[in-house]
């Protein structure tokens, strides 16, 4: 019997195993940036602790794709992988990060039913405080409400989903394509 | 070499990115309805989108931040055009890795010493510097075997 190429391997086994573990650091570092956020006084910036908490878990689950991949090859160590197929790795840990932090999200406003009311209610508190003209303050105060209780509504969480899926998925087809360069010298066309 | 097929996805999906990061100079009248945009929405997780380190057309910020809005406008450019100069100009470069490597830790550095306010840069620095990266992912990609 022929040795199988990492090209005929499945891929899923790494995707899924990464796609939950970055997902779930997503997940926690987003409710820990959203308690920050309702813990916080209201400084009146444009920029919340939840931005930072955010930027951070993104950024690292932007590598997703990347780490993806290293499973893949340590798991199959058989080069060489194609770098479409690496491609298609990120691709689709990119979609299972955005799937699993959504749903945990989702989950948390049934364990916590006032979490989305306390981040509303802090957001609006910020608002307040900001330097804007009062006619500007209350246009976006009105705006602010009204977007996030529908994020938390199921057509809110489905356009949560589809645009991470986007951002998630192009940024680690991009790492994964990365990954293969790195980790499999010898990639195929 | 990479397939021609592949290079069109990626080009077709980071320009997507790209016109996205743009899109609220032309679908918004204000800051309060870019505050509120799903475009801003979108980038939140993966940008601070602080509003002085934001490109503006006719008042109105990207949906990025400067370095941001250079990645991605460099990662669709090059991925359009690297592999017409790869095929008819340069047909090999073998320093992809080292060019790569030496832009990220620019990018880190300039990060960093602005975090720290050691110097203030400006918007068309944070543009430049982002742009350098993205422009080396894609010679990395398409040049390093």
């Amino acid at each position: 019997m022929e040795p199988q190429q990492s090209n005929d391997i499945s891929y899923w086994n790494a995707v899924t195993l990464t796609g939950i573990i970055f997902g779930l650091i997503v997940f926690v570092l987003n409710i820990i940036g959203g308690y920050a956020t309702i813990g916080a006084e209201p400084s009146g910036g444009w920029v919340g602790p939840s931005m930072f908490t955010g930027l951070f878990s993104c950024l690292l689950a932007a590598f997703g794709g990347m780490v993806a991949v290293r499973i893949h090859l340590k798991q199959n160590p058989q080069p060489p992988l194609q770098l479409g197929r690496g491609a298609m790795i990120g691709l689709a840990t990119g979609i299972v990060i955005a799937f699993v932090s959504t749903v945990l999200g989702l989950i948390w406003n049934i364990i916590d039913p006032s979490f989305s009311q306390n981040l509303i209610e802090a957001s609006i508190a910020n608002i307040e405080a900001m330097n804007i003209p009062e006619d500007q303050k209350q246009e976006m105060i009105d705006s602010v409400a009204a977007q996030m209780q529908q994020m938390y509504s199921v057509g809110g969480l489905v356009m949560a989903f589809v645009l991470s899926s986007l951002l998630y998925g192009i940024l680690n087809m991009l790492t994964g394509m990365l990954g293969v360069k790195f980790y499999s010298p010898n990639e195929e066309v | 070499m990479v397939s021609k097929r592949i290079l069109l996805f990626i080009a077709i999906s980071t320009s997507i990115l790209f016109l996205i990061a743009i899109s609220p100079y032309y679908f918004h009248n204000s800051i309060v309805e870019w505050y509120n945009s799903w475009q801003k929405l979108m980038f939140a997780d993966i940008c601070h989108q602080k509003i002085s380190r934001t490109i503006h057309q006719n008042g109105i910020p990207a949906a990025v931040c400067g370095r941001c809005l250079g990645i991605y406008a460099f990662l669709s450019i090059g991925f359009i055009f690297i592999p017409i100069i790869k095929r008819f100009l340069i047909e090999k470069f073998r320093y992809s890795k080292v060019l790569l490597l030496t832009m990220f830790l620019i990018i880190v550095t300039d990060y960093s010493l602005q975090w720290i306010s050691l110097y203030e840069g400006s918007n068309m620095s944070r543009f430049i510097s982002g742009s350098l990266l993205g422009l080396s992912t894609t010679v990395f990609i398409i040049y390093h075997k």
